[in-house]
């Protein structure tokens, strides 16, 4: 996928370059402000960035009918956006085990929102760094979180893609704990509003590195 | 015989026995168009509502208009009028309602209103629906009966 030139999406071998470069910095906030919340070291590793034709997006959690869980993410501000956070359904003890190790009634609380508190966490650390890096404002809108097949999730924001372009970008992350273990997988999928943040954000880092 | 699966902005044909399947249907509406004297069944997976004046000929599945026109075409080249046709739709659910941020909120309403709207245009009864609601749909067609049956993760099973 690293040699992907997605015409559709206008993306270029430099642009993606950058968007790696801004995921990793995402993902590093990320695991920061995870690690926060379980008090223990959580890793968010560096997203995958794929290009890939709408109709192949489900093949990256398993297929349209897939249980999964999605956290939408809208944003406003200077620019308007959604980012769509989505976990397959069968990561949920895993990500209850990694982000609380420790059995106790606050943390019991927790879990049933788990997935919401994950989104919420990966959203904040995406919108802050695109935000500082793009110099624009945004303002993250309360997270939605969703239960049922992973392609109903996905189709709002496939459309609005759709009505630009046949391509999507997709960033594929794992959670894991310090030893490397209890991976869980997130797909996220920046809608169109999202992309050009990502793409200001990219010509920014490449002005001035 | 192996059903034929739909995928997303995609159409199929396909007569008895063979089944068509459509996965996951969120926003997304299934359009399913069949000759009963004939047994021959038709469905699209659309994203969207209209084309439009966009040159989408190599996608025409995309679109609730295009796609509805692509499938009648294709039972005309078997010698199959609209009239001789019916139909049902599947899907149009919001499953973030009130929330999404952009063009396509309530998109899945527009979806069907755009199937409904051309399946009228070209004279083609509208026999069933399921549309609506906040809920991931995935559809099968039995081109030997004619029946459509939706499955839900919630464990509802609706046949039309």
């Amino acid at each position: 996928m690293d040699d992907v030139r997605s015409s559709m999406l206008s993306l270029t071998q430099g642009d993606i370059d950058a968007i790696k470069e801004i995921c990793s910095l995402c993902a590093a906030q990320a695991g920061s402000a995870l690690s926060r919340l379980a008090g223990v070291s959580v890793i968010v590793a560096s997203p995958e960035v794929f290009t890939l034709p709408l109709g192949e997006v489900p093949s990256l959690f398993g297929g349209s009918d897939t249980p999964a869980v999605g956290v939408l993410v809208p944003f406003q501000g200077d620019v308007e956006g959604n980012i769509l956070f989505l976990f397959p359904d069968g990561g949920r003890r895993e990500l209850e085990k990694l982000l609380f190790p420790v059995d106790s009634a606050a943390n019991r609380e927790l879990v049933d929102s788990a997935f919401t508190e994950t989104g919420n966490i990966l959203s904040g650390a995406f919108i802050t760094v695109l935000s500082r890096l793009s110099e624009r404002l945004l303002i993250s809108l309360p997270p939605i979180t969703v239960k049922d097949m992973a392609g109903a999730i996905l189709d709002a924001i496939l459309a609005e893609i759709g009505s630009h372009a046949d391509e999507v970008l997709a960033l594929v992350s794992r959670l894991k704990d310090s030893a490397g273990g209890s991976l869980v997988k997130v797909v996220i999928i920046p809608d169109p509003g999202s992309i050009r943040l990502f793409l200001q954000a990219a010509a920014r880092l490449r002005s001035d590195p | 015989m192996k059903p034929a699966i739909v995928g997303i902005s995609e159409y199929k044909i396909a007569e008895a026995p063979q089944q068509l399947i459509t996965y996951g249907l969120g926003s997304c509406v299934a359009i399913v168009l069949y000759c009963e004297k004939a047994r021959l069944g038709a469905m699209a997976h659309v994203m969207l509502p209209l084309a439009f004046n966009r040159d989408e000929t190599d996608k025409p599945g995309k679109f609730a208009d295009t796609a509805t026109v692509a499938m009648i075409r294709g039972f005309e080249e078997r010698s199959i009028l609209p009239r001789d046709l019916s139909a049902k739709i599947a899907g149009g659910a919001e499953m973030f309602p009130g929330s999404y941020r952009g063009v396509s909120r309530r998109i899945g309403s527009r979806n069907a209103l755009a199937a409904r709207k051309t399946l009228s245009y070209y004279g083609v009864t509208l026999e069933a629906q399921d549309i609506g609601g906040n809920m991931g749909r995935t559809v099968e067609f039995q081109t030997d009966t004619g029946i459509l049956t939706v499955r839900t993760l919630r464990g509802a099973r609706l046949t039309l």
